[in-house]
This record gives C-alpha cells, structure tokens and sequence, in this order.
C-alpha cells in the first residue's frame, strides 16, 4: 500500500511542478476598441524577424507588428506607410523617401530614418544570413555589402531624420513593389543588441497597428490594438491567434464558436457550402499563385519541346479544375495570375488538343509500344494526391504512365533543386503583386535549381527579354513587356501550366470588412470588426 | 544500493553515446536540408552555401559529430537553426506541457488500470471480469487519433464539458483531462490484462493459501501478499509508458493543442532543424534510461530477492 502511496505522492508532486512552470500573466486591453478576433495558423511562425521569415504565417504576423515603408491597401493599390511620400528619379535609380513624423515603436522610441536604414542594412548584413537578400540586390553597393566588404550599403542613406535616400545599381522598376514585402519591415534600431542576439524577436515590437501581448510557442500569439499606432487605428481591440496544424481540429474549434475563421479545402469546401447558413459567409479569394507540373528541362525525356507541349496538350484543366476545385480556379496560360500586371486572357497554343498532342508525342517517337513513362515528384499529402491521380488518369488514356513518387516536403524541395526530379507538381505564390515575380524568379537561369527555376530552364532570349522589361517605368509598356515574355516562355512549355486557385474562407456571423485581396496575408487587419 | 546505483548510471554513457551516434546518421543520411528550409523558396546557391557554412553543414561528418560531443560536454545543446532560439530554453518551455500531461495519464492509466485489473483477477471467469475484458480490449485496439477525435467531439464540442484546447485554460487542469484521458485509457487497457493474469498467477501459488489457512482478511492478503508480488512486470510497462509520455505524444498534442515535446520534435523533423532533434533526442534517452533505473531500483526495493540479487552479482 506504502508503493501504491508513493506513486500517487509521485503524479501529485509532478502535476504542481508543471502548474508552477505554466502561470502566465493577464493583459489588459485599451477600452475605445471593441472585440477579440479569434484566428488561427496552421503552423507556428519560427521566426518573426522580418529578415529571416519566408513563409505566410510569419507573414501575416509581422505585418501586424511591424511597418514598412510602403504596402498594399485592401484594394492592393499600393501606399505610403511609413513613408509620408516619395520621388523617383528620372532615371528610375533614385528613390527618396519622405517619412511620416510622430511614429513611435511600441516601447515608446520615435521613428526616425535611421531605423530605416538599420533594417534595411540588416537584410545585406552577411552576419544575419538572412534568406531575402535577393529583395535589395539591386540597392548600389548591395554585393559589397554581402561580401563583407563594406560595414554599411552605399546605396541606402539618411538624408536627414526623415528623409531616406535609395539609390539603386541600374533602373528596376518594381522596386517599390519589393519594398512592401514583410523582409523590409522596420524594427528599432535602439534595440540594436536584442536584434543581433535574436532574443528580440521572441515577442518582437515595431510599430504597427497591434502589439504582441502575449506568446506560447506552438500555442498562441496574442495582440492587443495599438493605442498610439500612426494611421487609421485598428478596430479591434485583440487578436488571438492560436496555432492549430490540424484542418480537422480547426473546423471543429470553428465550429464550436472558438473561431472567427476557417480556412477551406477541397475536402471540406462541399459540405460548408452546401449549407445556406454557412454558404453565404465564404469568400473565395483569387489568391497570387499558379500551379503547375514541372519539368527538368535539361534531361530525357524532357529536354525535347515536343513532348513538353504535347503534355500540355493532353491535360484538360477544366476537367479537373470542376472535379477537385468546385470550379474555384481559372486555367493558366502562362506563369503570371490574374490580376497583376502581365496577365492577358487568351491562347497560348497549350490548350487541350489531344490529338495534336499525340500527334506530337508520335512525333517525338512515343508509341504504344514504346509509351512515354515518367516518375512525377509530388508532396505525399491528401491534396496532392487529388491532383497527381486525376492527372495519372487522364494522361494514360492517351498512352503516357506517370509513376508517382510521394515525397515528404524537405525531401521533395531537395530533390527537385538538385535536380533529381525528372517531373513534378508544385506551385509557385507571388511575394508582391507584379508580373516580375512570375517570370524572373522561375525561369530566369540565374535561379537556376533552388532559386526558384526549379525547372533548369534556360533560354538567353528570355533572360535578356526579362532583364530589360524591369528597366522600363511606364507601368503600362511594362506589363506589355511581361505579357510578351509570359507568352514566349509558353512556346517552350517549360511546365505544364495547370491552374491559379483561389483560396476559400468561411468567417463566423461576428466578423465583418475582413481584407480578402490576394495580398492579405500582408494584411494589417485595420478594418476588421468583431462584434461583441 | 548506491554503488548499484552508480554502475548503472555509468553504463548509460555508452547507450547514450550509441543513440548519438544513430541519431546524427540517420539525420544525416535522410533527404532534405536545413539550408533549404531556412532560406525559402527563392534560395540562390550562395544562400544555401552560406546558411550550410554557418551550421557547419560543409564539415565531414565525423568531424561535425566530434564537436557536437564537445558542444554538449559542456552542456550546451545549441540553438534552433530556424528560429535561433536555444534548445535548451525551448525545451524548459514546452516541458511543463508534456509532464503535466504524462502525470495525468499515468495517474488514469494506474488507476484504472490496476483496479480493472485486480476486479478482473477476483472475478475470473465472472460477468464482471468479462466486462472488464471487453473494455481492456477495446482500449487496446482504438488507435489514440481515433479515441481522441472521439473524446474531443464529444466531450468538448458536444457536451462542452471540458474545453477542447489547451489554449482556453492555460493556468487550470482543465484541458489537460481530455488528452490525458484519450493516452490513459489506451496503456491502463494493457495494464489491466497484465495485473489480471498477474495476479491470478500469483493468487494460486503456495503462499496465497498458506495465508488463507492463516486466516489472514481478505483485503490484506489481496493487496499486501497478492498485489505487491504480482507488481514487478506491471511497474515495468508504467516504466515504458512513462517514458514514452515523457518524450511527448505527437498525436495527442496536436488533436488537442498542447505545445508540448511531442508537436515540437516533429516540426522540427519536418524543418530538419539538427540541433532541435539531436537535442530532444539526447533529452529522450535520458529519460528512458532514467525511468527504466527508477523501475530496477523499484524492483529492487519491493523484491528483496531481486536486491540480493543485484549485490550478489555485484560482489561477484
């Protein structure tokens, strides 16, 4: 009985230690606003350092947090943020830009231009190894910077406390663009030293809309509004963002009312929309991304055009698109999503034509008795796999087998950048709304692998062409530019362009002015209500 | 007992070395790379070159596990690729999640386990022991995502008895019954068949009758001869069990939102974040090697016969 005693002494002891270790302190909110907005993640954000984050659930908390000089409205126009204005030079190679006065951090420091240029710095500093350098390679002095050479980027400076000058190595007109995205948010340069050691960026502050109140790793980040935020100030009073990798366990939290969102899949879309009391609460948002089947272009059997365009020939998007999309996406014609600049509605010369297709795989040397057999490289996930066995399908019917090689995601990425992956179906989500970034990132040969061009394509036409249509300002002969490319790396069929799929939400009764541009996971959630 | 004692734990510095050593090929052996998932989807080859210098990845691989020994000699377990932050420190934070839980499900494993058992054993052959059968077997072959869906629905969801995630109640016990009930359940099952078989094992020996005869009660001869003796391979699964809640329930975690070890290691396989898994790799044997001296010297303390034992080979 004594040992019986023991053991129960033993659980006892354990469970106060543990309690012990838990308490966390309560937060208080400003009262002029109103509601908790409910949210949720499907993985925790590691790293909520602008410089280092890469992916959308760090996004979408850092642009809550933090500011950058410019950003996205919910109408995806784009507008100043910290930056009051700004002029571009004649040349394209200078902007400057004015910054707003009487911003503070959340800890009380004022915004001046030397905050700007630290974190900008930052991102080319070789000792923070962050993964966006690419984002301000064209600042002058930029590669100096990377090497080593140099203690600070030539091309960015402080003009005086609130006005910052970027000068740039050759004209690159979507630069703007660039500077929204999350890696040029701007952090505080008084806090120097928390930065460098990253313990800053445990609850990290800027000065955004809302601030981090409270964060359990792998369990919740809270924020509460930011009472002396420099714009319109948010509505709400709290977020609290919880972090559920489960879909299941997240619909069931939504449907019990502990969520105000809901992320939808195709798994799940039919049932909540066959629902009218659900129906009418989902959004479908046409997000920036294109989905596609990649080929390595450099080996067997894919070097060879002919079996690239038949291939693309022989899929019928439509068909799928119905089957596993509901019809929420639209059929690629190129790299470049709807919506930015670039796009054009219209042939590219790819579209199902099955006999044209087997008239060119017959061409190519493909028979009945000699099929065109290929390993197609696929995340081993439920989604994926909706894809790849519809595809499979359909391309035997017209005497193709495709094995399909079911990867893990680090084993997948490495595989495909090494080239190891003879075929295989990815998808490509645009950092910034130009065309820039469906063109130059995967198919200039300079990302040759795990820059981006997963497909090693490489073409100098097309590097040249890509090249000079970022030089010109005119926003319009620009994305004439890019939809000219769009259509000439479509003659090579690089890919088998497949689809741009919209993503689906279901809020609950209480939300309302929720941000659904494509751009919201740069959302700063200023318009969202919540009623009480 | 203490030299016992010590010897034992010097025989764990070569089991650890050993599960390092696995460890650290495994993980070198597997696909994918760190660099990658640290510098996203545009990734240049100098990124990669320069994330893989600055983790060391560049080192031949003995050379990379000779100073990762070094490094954890001196108790430092490294910091997380991805987010910088030292393993250790995650760890302390995340531990309290999964000891909280591992109490509460041994307590229900026990509990249930032992008295479902001991019913079992007295009622052999009875309805009674039959219902208990039916349940341990059940137990045993619902798989824990299942029971635990179901538990959740509807406890949480349906009745609202308990919330459905350690995120509503950080400070209270709350959320933690649920998924401590969905593991209990499942290893207090697989208790209740070995203290039943145990226990009748040992209730139809000599001894048993002896006391009878001595006309001992009932309840003492049950618990003070009976169950103490038929306790040496039930404390051996409560030791397995132990350590496997004490290195976390990836399953349980993530069903029921707890940011405990379990969800942690796994992100970190995912991300191949070395250091994290090495980490929590190294903390893991240690446990298991703790628990399982724990259970020896248990043995040793309920059995005087193992205790003699153990110091005869000793002496020899």
């Amino acid at each position: 009985m004594k040992r019986i005693l023991f053991s129960t002494a033993f659980v006892c002891v354990m469970v106060m230690a543990a309690n012990l270790l838990l308490s966390t302190p309560a937060e208080t909110n400003p009262s002029s606003f109103r509601g908790v907005f409910s949210g949720y993640l499907s993985s925790e954000p590691s790293n909520l350092d602008p410089a280092r984050g890469v992916d959308v659930n760090e996004a979408s908390i850092q642009a809550k947090v933090f500011d950058g000089l410019v950003r996205y409205d919910e109408k995806m126009r784009l507008v100043g943020n910290l930056a009051e204005s700004w002029t571009v030079s004649p040349d394209g190679k200078e902007l400057v830009f004015k910054l707003k006065q009487n911003v503070f951090f959340h800890d009380g420091q004022a915004l001046t231009s030397s905050d700007v240029v630290f974190s900008l710095d930052r991102i080319l500093d070789p000792t923070v190894g962050s993964p966006r350098t690419w984002v301000l390679e064209k600042v002058e002095g930029a590669t100096e910077r990377m090497r080593g050479e140099s203690d600070r980027v030539a091309g960015i400076t402080a003009v005086d406390d609130y006005t910052v000058s970027i000068k740039l190595s050759a004209p690159f007109a979507p630069f703007l663009c660039l500077l929204s995205m999350p890696a040029c948010y701007i952090l505080p340069s008084g806090s120097a030293s928390a930065i460098s050691d990253r313990s800053f960026f445990e609850k990290p502050f800027g000065t955004g809309p809302f601030k981090i109140t409270e964060r359990v790793r792998d369990s919740h980040i809270r924020l509460a509004a930011n009472a002396a935020y420099h714009g319109t100030r948010a509505r709400l009073a709290r977020m609290d963002i919880r972090i559920i990798p489960e879909n299941m366990k997240a619909e069931m939290e939504f449907e019990s009312g502990n969520l105000d969102m809901l992320q939808l899949y195709p798994a799940n879309y039919e049932r909540f929309k066959s629902d009218p009391d659900f129906a009418a609460r989902i959004t479908d948002v046409p997000s920036l991304n294109v989905f596609y089947i990649g080929f390595n272009n450099q080996t067997a059997p894919f070097d060879d055009v002919r079996v690239r365009r038949a291939l693309n020939m022989l899929v019928d998007r439509e068909k799928i698109i119905k089957a596993v999309y509901q019809g929420r996406a639209v059929s690629a014609n190129g790299s470049i999503p709807p919506g930015i600049s670039g796009y054009t509605e219209g042939s590219n010369g790819l579209e199902y034509n099955p006999e044209e297709g087997r008239r060119l795989l017959k061409e190519a040397g493909y028979s009945k008795d000699r099929p065109l057999t290929f390993d197609l490289y696929q995340r081993s996930s439920q989604s994926a796999f909706e894809i790849t066995r519809l595809l499979q399908g359909e391309l035997k019917k017209h005497g193709v087998v495709i094995n399909l090689k079911p990867m893990e995601w680090s084993a997948l990425k490495d595989a495909v950048s090494k080239g190891e992956a003879p075929a295989f179906y990815m998808s490509w989500f645009g950092d910034y709304p130009d065309g820039e970034n469906f063109l130059f990132p995967v198919f200039h040969s300079s990302n040759w692998g795990s820059g981006g061009n997963r497909a090693r394509f490489k073409n100098e036409e097309i590097d040249r062409m890509i090249e000079d249509s970022v030089k010109i300002q005119d926003a319009d002969r620009r994305s004439e530019a890019y939809s000219r490319i769009n259509r000439k790396i479509a003659e090579h069929a690089p890919w088998i362009y497949l689809w741009h799929a919209s993503e689906s939400y279901l809020t609950s009764k209480k939300v309302s002015n929720m941000d659904f541009s494509p751009m919201f996971f740069c959302d700063n959630a200023l318009t969202l209500t919540v009623k009480e | 007992m203490l030299e016992f004692t010590l010897r034992r734990l010097a025989a764990t510095i070569p089991v650890l070395l050993g599960i390092l050593l696995i460890a650290f090929v495994v993980l070198y052996l597997i696909p994918g790379d760190p660099a990658q998932t640290i510098a996203g989807p545009r990734a240049d080859a100098a990124t990669l070159a320069r994330i893989a210098d600055e983790m060391g990845l560049d080192q031949p691989v003995h050379q990379r596990f000779l100073s990762y020994l070094k490094r954890i000699s001196r108790g430092d377990l490294g910091g997380s690729v991805v987010s910088g932050k030292p393993v250790l420190e995650s760890v302390i934070e995340k531990l309290p999640y999964t000891l909280k839980l591992a109490a509460l499900a041994m307590t229900f494993s026990i509990v249930l386990g032992i008295l479902a058992g001991i019913i079992s054993a007295i009622t052999q052959g009875r309805w009674l022991d039959r219902i208990c059968t039916v349940f341990s077997v059940t137990g045993i072959s619902i798989p824990v995502f299942l029971s635990g869906l179901v538990f959740l629905y509807v406890f949480a969801v349906r009745l609202k008895w308990f919330p459905s995630s350690g995120f509503a109640a950080e400070d209270s016990l709350l959320p933690f019954i649920l998924p401590a009930f969905t593991l209990g359940i499942r290893s207090a099952a697989f208790l209740a068949r070995i203290v039943r078989s145990s226990m009748i094992e040992v209730l139809n020996q000599d001894f048993i009758r002896t006391a009878r005869a001595k006309g001992l009660s009932p309840a003492r001869i049950l618990f003070r001869h009976g169950l103490v003796n038929a306790l040496i391979p039930v404390i051996t699964v409560i030791g397995l069990d132990l350590s496997s809640y004490l290195n976390g329930s990836v399953i349980v975690e993530t069903i029921f939102d707890l940011p405990g070890i379990g969800r942690f290691a796994m992100d970190a396989i995912l991300q191949r974040d070395y250091p994290v898994i090495q980490g929590i790799v190294l903390l893991g044997a240690l446990v298991f090697i703790m628990v399982n001296l724990a259970v020896d010297l248990l043995y040793a303390w309920i059995n005087p016969k193992i205790r003699d034992e153990m110091l005869g080979r000793l002496a020899r």
